[in-house]
């Protein structure tokens, strides 16, 4: 109905314009690679690898790299695709969207035998180059390994007497922290996407690989409760806004040291605290998540989680495709392209030939002189994988902003919660796609 | 005695009410205070709120802001103005015009359009969005200023002003032209002198409107060529939390130049027409 | 004063002055309008051709609990916004009026400031104010006057507040620009008689002030109603799109924004935008019989 509409809009479209002479609309060669990028900084990062690519490979290679908010560029994203209008060639998209795009069959095109016939199936971690697919079918690449650690504060276990071999388990950090609050000090700051995080180390997912919400509910249950108790016994402290991505805890809670510990992904140290505590250089040290254990007191977990990441794909009505794809490649493959997106404080590769680059190991001053890619590039077989699903963007956005918060303030039955937001995630939207 | 005294408290509660009056005006702005003194400030500054003046008065953000590493300030801040005057404009003349017919004849049919009018209120543009959008690209107007400023020309709530604003007309100024032969469009031409404040007032109203606008604009401009200055500037914000903010601020405050000098300009006019307006 | 009602014939002269009007409110209004509601009645489709499916989209949103909870949510924000912005703007307008002659100008035009503000570029400025401990309005203005600090953005009773608040605050410097004009309207005659016949302050307000200015007040209330129901900018910079903890800030355009674009489905977003308005209407009828009241009360 409505394509008829504008079919017919198009034709009469010519007479418009021949009736209001004058009017100018861009035009954008139509060679140029179109680039949208989610922000600012990636941007810098994304035109110093269009000039690396344009010396090193392919001189005549044009790209046009465009950056907007990163709630924008999504609603950018959904709006091209819906009216295929001024739709870029190549995305940088966080993978917690990408699964908006798998409701039906994703535009993106499929990047499968270019990945094998490129060795990359070896070459990159097999549980990120998972991420960014559908059916089996690869449709982006990885930018990131966004392993899970917990980044703390050398002078306040100094002054406390603690050392990172002390937290061995959850439950060890729970003791810990019960005897830091005896002393008015709370541990570990808290956010939202702690749950899916926490879960995931466990082994679950919030989605199962047949679509089903929340598969292990008990299991999910006792995490949220164990998030809850965190918070009740003031082990754990939630940040005003709800959010560890809020920069003002930063300038609040972490300056107050207020909490002694953040966990957080390998993009979150290099980019969030190196911006916003750069006061506090040489002050933080890094460290693996506990483990969980049995009903034995043994660890039984990985001592690591993975949660967002962005991630790299081609729209499948591109009409660069080619051109594209050797782009992406280069950046996700060349050795300086990787080591510059870790040493710009962008994030660490999941690309595994460049875990060998003795830039990306070497001690950070911010870090104390620790080595944040030697304890990644360790924990790098440990990190689990995601299971993507097309109500994914929805639940991270009503965990983050949803029923789920009030627990996390200590208050309120995780069951109960859990049961109310599972109800409300299937209301509010078709069944998905068996992925 | 008794006078004097009345005269001593009345003037004491002047004061007093002044001052109240301005304690709240303060309270009103004190945020945008902030937000001038944002434009000096690191963003460590920033964002800790225990700090209120910057740590050095440096005009170095507001360098950034013009040297155009983030936005293109001089061509959106051009944009905006350019957008919103003519949207100003535009809308004043296509709502005076139809306005003045509404306002002066009664005519079968009339009530249809004021209502009409009225829907257009009840459903503003953002509602509609994304097939504003379409249809938009559809005419060949993305990317292009007047993509956002045709379609802002349509202002119900203008029709409904106006329509009202020429019934204060006496008719006998109508009926005079008729009979000295005077085609619609010269009698209209002389009734427009009796409402140029209407017309000022109104067009300011709109202007502010079209330059606040968010949905619209966003997605109909696209490139950084063609943007608004609002929308430049909160890109810049949600793009990464790593840019100076200072940079926003600084574009922030500079931009409400435009807006606070033309209120300032229009304030006695609008006054005059509101107030002549509502005694009516 | 009337209009004039000699015969009307439709001429060229008055078609051309009032067509361009309608011809403009046709092709971008109208159209649009036209196919926003076609969009409603299709499927989620976000890439590819999307089928008819009728007014399932509508159906659904009836058993939507959180479609009924932005309902709710946008009355109270608009009931809200309207009693505050328009009592505060009374309040500002008598007080500005009662002031030092050479104060008045600049104090209006100071209140009419925050409003002057586009506000997409505010986002900053209202996480630094309504932030928890650290925020401007706990530590400038609820601890100074004693009470806890809240955490505005966070605390599921108090994110409601917050959107008001912010509405308020760039709302009720017009409010009181509109309303002082027209104080300043109001015969003089009508005023001095009553001071003379000894009538009291309040009852001066009541049967003769409040009816004056009752049709401002309508409009008033028509424009504050018409934004807090379909405006997105102001929760959008306070919320970002989302509806804060347990939805307590989730408004009916929120709800549209999230159904088209985290959830992909701009057929059900449609749906939803579309469906304000009959929300809207009833509350405008609501509220437009207030000041019928008012002014019924004041004629006896």
């Amino acid at each position: 109905m409505r394509s008829t509409l504008i079919r017919f809009t198009m034709r009469s479209k010519t007479l418009f314009l021949a009736l209001l002479s004058g009017i100018a609309t861009a035009a954008v060669p139509a060679e140029s690679v179109k680039i949208w990028i989610s922000s600012q900084q990636d941007k810098i990062y994304y035109d110093n690898m269009v000039r690396l690519y344009q010396q090193e490979v392919d001189s005549d290679f044009e790209a046009e790299v465009q950056a907007f908010g990163f709630r924008e560029m999504p609603d950018k994203l959904a709006i091209a695709f819906k009216t295929q209008t001024n739709t870029p060639d190549i995305i940088q998209l966080d993978e917690v969207f990408f699964g908006m795009y798998l409701q039906d069959e994703a535009p993106f095109v499929d990047l499968t035998e270019r990945v094998i016939a490129a060795g990359l199936m070896e070459d990159i971690m097999p549980q990120r180059l998972e991420l960014f697919s559908q059916k089996g079918r690869v449709l982006g690449l990885p930018q990131s390994m966004s392993a899970m650690l917990i980044y703390y504060r050398r002078d306040l276990f100094e002054q406390y007497g603690l050392s990172p071999s002390e937290f061995k388990t959850w439950d060890d950090l729970v003791d810990i922290g019960e005897e830091l609050v005896a002393q008015n000090q709370s541990f570990l700051a808290m956010d939202p996407s702690y749950f899916e995080i926490l879960l995931r180390q466990r082994g679950s997912d919030l989605f199962s690989e047949t679509g089903d919400l929340l598969p292990d509910f008990d299991l999910a249950v006792d995490t949220l409760e164990f998030l809850g108790e965190l918070a009740q016994k003031r082990v754990g402290l939630m940040p005003d806004r709800s959010s560890i991505f809020d920069p003002v805890f930063f300038g609040g809670d972490v300056a107050n040291n207020e909490i002694v510990a953040i966990m957080g992904a390998d993009w979150y140290g290099l980019d969030m605290i190196q911006q916003f505590s750069s006061d506090l250089e040489g002050e933080w040290g890094m460290m693996p998540l506990p483990a969980w254990t049995d009903d034995q007191g043994n660890p039984n977990s990985v001592r690591t989680s993975t949660f967002a990441g962005q991630g790299l794909v081609i729209y499948k009505e591109s009409q660069s495709i080619d051109a594209s794809w050797e782009f992406i490649k280069f950046v996700l493959t060349n050795k300086e392209a990787n080591a510059q997106r870790f040493l710009q404080g962008n994030s660490f590769p999941a690309y595994k030939p460049s875990f060998e680059d003795i830039r990306l190991l070497q001690p950070q001053p911010f870090f104390g002189y620790d080595s944040m890619g030697q304890l990644l590039v360790d924990l790098a077989p440990e990190v689990p994988r995601v299971i993507m699903n097309p109500r994914r963007p929805m639940a991270v956005f009503m965990i983050r902003e949803g029923i789920l918060s009030s627990i996390m303030y200590g208050e309120g039955d995780a069951r109960v919660a859990l049961e109310r937001f599972k109800e409300q995630l299937d209301g509010s939207g078709e069944p998905p796609e068996q992925n | 005695m008794e006078r004097s005294k009345n005269v001593r408290t009345s003037r004491i509660a002047t004061l007093v009410v002044s001052l109240a009056t301005l304690l709240a005006a303060f309270i009103f702005l004190y945020p945008l205070f902030w937000m001038a003194l944002g434009s000096f400030k690191s963003n460590i500054e920033i964002f800790n709120t225990r700090v209120f003046w910057p740590n050095e008065w440096t005009g170095h953000y507001f360098g950034i802001l013009l040297s155009g590493e983030y936005t293109n300030f001089e061509r959106t801040l051009f944009n905006s103005i350019g957008i919103s005057i003519s949207q100003g404009i535009g809308a004043t003349v296509l709502a005076a015009m139809a306005g003045y017919i509404i306002g002066t004849y009664q005519f079968r049919g009339r009530m249809t359009l004021v209502t009409l009018g009225f829907m257009v209120v009840l459903i503003p543009a953002q509602m509609v969005a994304l097939p504003l959008f379409v249809w938009v690209n559809a005419l060949g107007l993305f990317d292009s200023p007047l993509g956002v400023a045709l379609p802002g020309m349509v202002s119900g709530l203008g029709l409904l002003f106006f329509a009202r604003v020429f019934r204060l007309v006496p008719k006998e100024l109508i009926e005079v032209a008729h009979m000295e032969g005077a085609s619609e469009w010269r009698t209209f031409l002389s009734v427009l002198p009796l409402v140029r404040p209407f017309l000022i007032a109104f067009g300011f109203a709109h202007f502010v409107l079209a330059w606040h606008a968010h949905v619209i604009p966003m997605l109909i401009l696209h490139s950084e060529e063609a943007r608004t200055l609002p929308i430049s500037l909160a890109a810049l914000y949600g793009s990464s939390l790593n840019s100076p903010q200072a940079v926003l601020m600084a574009g922030s405050t500079i931009g409400m130049i435009p807006l606070i000098t033309l209120f300032a300009m229009a304030y006695p006019q609008l006054k005059s027409a509101l107030q002549e307006f509502v005694a009516s | 004063m009337l209009r004039y009602s000699g015969f009307f014939r439709i001429n060229l002269g008055r078609l051309f002055l009032a067509t361009p009007f309608f011809l403009f409110l046709l092709v971008f209004w109208a159209t649009p309008l036209g196919e926003g509601l076609l969009l409603s009645l299709e499927s989620d489709t976000l890439w590819g051709e999307p089928s008819f499916v009728g007014f399932k989209h509508y159906k659904e949103l009836l058993q939507d609990s959180r479609y009924w909870h932005s309902v709710a949510n946008t009355s109270v924000f608009a009931l809200c916004t309207i009693t505050f912005s328009i009592g505060l703007a009374l309040l500002f307008a008598h007080g500005i009026r009662l002031s030092l002659k050479g104060l008045q100008g600049p104090l209006a035009f100071a209140l009419v400031v925050p409003g002057l503000c586009p506000p997409t570029v505010l986002a900053l400025l209202f996480l630094l104010v309504f932030h928890g401990k650290e925020g401007l309005l706990n530590r400038w203005l609820m601890e100074p006057l004693g009470f806890e600090t809240v955490n505005w953005l966070s605390d599921p009773n108090f994110i409601m507040p917050a959107i008001v608040i912010q509405a308020v605050w760039r709302w009720t410097g017009f409010m009181t620009f509109f309303l002082l004009c027209a104080l300043n309207a109001r015969p003089r005659d009508v005023l001095d008689a009553a001071a003379i016949d000894g009538v009291n302050i309040w009852q001066r307000f009541y049967k003769i002030t409040l009816p004056l200015i009752s049709p401002t007040i309508t409009f008033c209330l028509i424009y504050l109603l018409v934004d807090c129901f379909a405006q997105f900018a102001g929760s959008y910079v306070l919320f970002g799109g989302s509806g804060g903890a347990n939805d307590a800030g989730l408004l009916l355009v929120t709800y549209a924004y999230q159904k088209a674009f985290v959830g992909g489905g701009f057929g059900s977003g449609a749906a939803v935008s579309l469906s304000i308005l009959p929300w809207l209407a009833g509350m405008l009828i609501l509220v437009a019989l207030v000041p019928r009241y008012l002014w019924k009360g004041a004629r006896m």
